[in-house]
């Protein structure tokens, strides 16, 4: 009889246990996802941006894209260093001067006046649509890296466009490829991350503050792997 | 002084420039359209507060287009 009752009280004491354990990890479970601010000291010292068209846009407002999940948050938006557009400047620049060229050697001097009006105009026209097409180009061909993933959004021109994405936990190694005098004096890079993902290698691009961005990227790394261990994984 | 029914260059060659001019307008009326059409495919990739701006942008842009073909036809 005492041993039953032994057993009886033994087997209760274990239940309990197990209840606890299953309790405790459903709580760690249930942990919240926790901010990047708490685990980044990178982006803990950045303000969040209002303005979209800054190259460098640490916890952008106002700012989401087509496959953000909604717990998701933006870390860093990043557009390419507005230095290396500055060649498109130059060209378009050039353009613009040319109708003086054009008159002034007397290339079209068997144009009536309306048909100067015309060209110019047409000419003119021509920048604008050449200039606008480059900003959204530039615009909209973004690196975005979230809490959970990374994401390369390129648009070669109007029509082709590339968008292929990572998590942050297939990321196997992050490089900073910087060269140049305008790269150093501008503070621009190309960081190259490996992964494990399908597409296995991401180029973002000539961004500004590249060991900044890698710096990011680890103490993202970090992170999923602190979540991984504690079980903090959704 | 040309006699009438000579054979005039400057005139055939504006001609020609003249449906240059406007057949080029019309491409680029089409250009404009597309570029309207992908901003709003853009926007939906990406959506930030600038992009109704972009948006106007891309409208005024077609706008203008139109504008240079009415002018086209008016002047030329």
């Amino acid at each position: 009889m005492t041993a039953k009752k032994k057993k009886k009280t033994t087997s209760t004491v274990t239940k309990k246990v197990v209840k606890n354990t299953v309790k405790k990890n459903t709580h760690r479970k249930r942990k919240k996802h926790r901010h990047v601010d708490e685990y980044s000291q990178v982006i803990k010292k950045e303000k969040p941006t209002k303005n979209p068209l800054s190259p460098f846009a640490p916890k952008p407002i106002k700012v989401f894209f087509s496959s953000q999940l909604k717990e998701e948050k933006i870390v860093l938006m990043l557009h390419r260093h507005p230095v290396t557009q500055l060649k498109k400047i130059l060209v378009i620049l050039l353009l613009a001067l040319m109708p003086i060229i054009f008159f002034s050697t007397g290339m079209f001097s068997f144009f009536t006046p309306p048909y100067n009006i015309a060209f110019i105009l047409g000419w003119y026209l021509i920048i604008i649509g050449v200039s606008f097409e480059s900003f959204l180009v530039w615009f909209f061909s973004v690196y975005i890296i979230t809490d959970e993933r990374i994401f390369d959004v390129d648009f070669y021109n109007l029509i082709q466009k590339n968008i292929s994405s990572a998590k942050i936990d297939n990321i196997e190694d992050v490089t900073i490829v910087s060269g140049g005098i305008a790269s150093s004096l501008f503070d621009f890079g190309t960081i190259n991350i490996q992964t494990s993902a399908e597409k296995n290698e991401f180029e973002f691009e000539l961004v500004p503050q590249p060991a900044k961005v890698a710096k990011i990227l680890n103490e993202l790394i970090l992170e999923e792997e602190r979540e991984k261990i504690e079980g903090r994984t959704h | 002084m040309m006699n009438p029914g000579e054979f005039d260059p400057q005139a055939l060659l504006l001609q020609i420039f003249k449906v240059g001019f406007i057949a080029g307008g019309f491409l680029y009326i089409i250009f404009a359209f597309i570029i309207i059409k992908q901003i709003k495919v853009m926007k939906n990739t990406l959506l930030t507060s600038f992009s109704p701006a972009i948006q106007l942008l891309g409208i005024a842009h077609f706008i203008y287009s139109i504008i240079i073909v009415i002018v086209y036809f008016a002047i030329l």
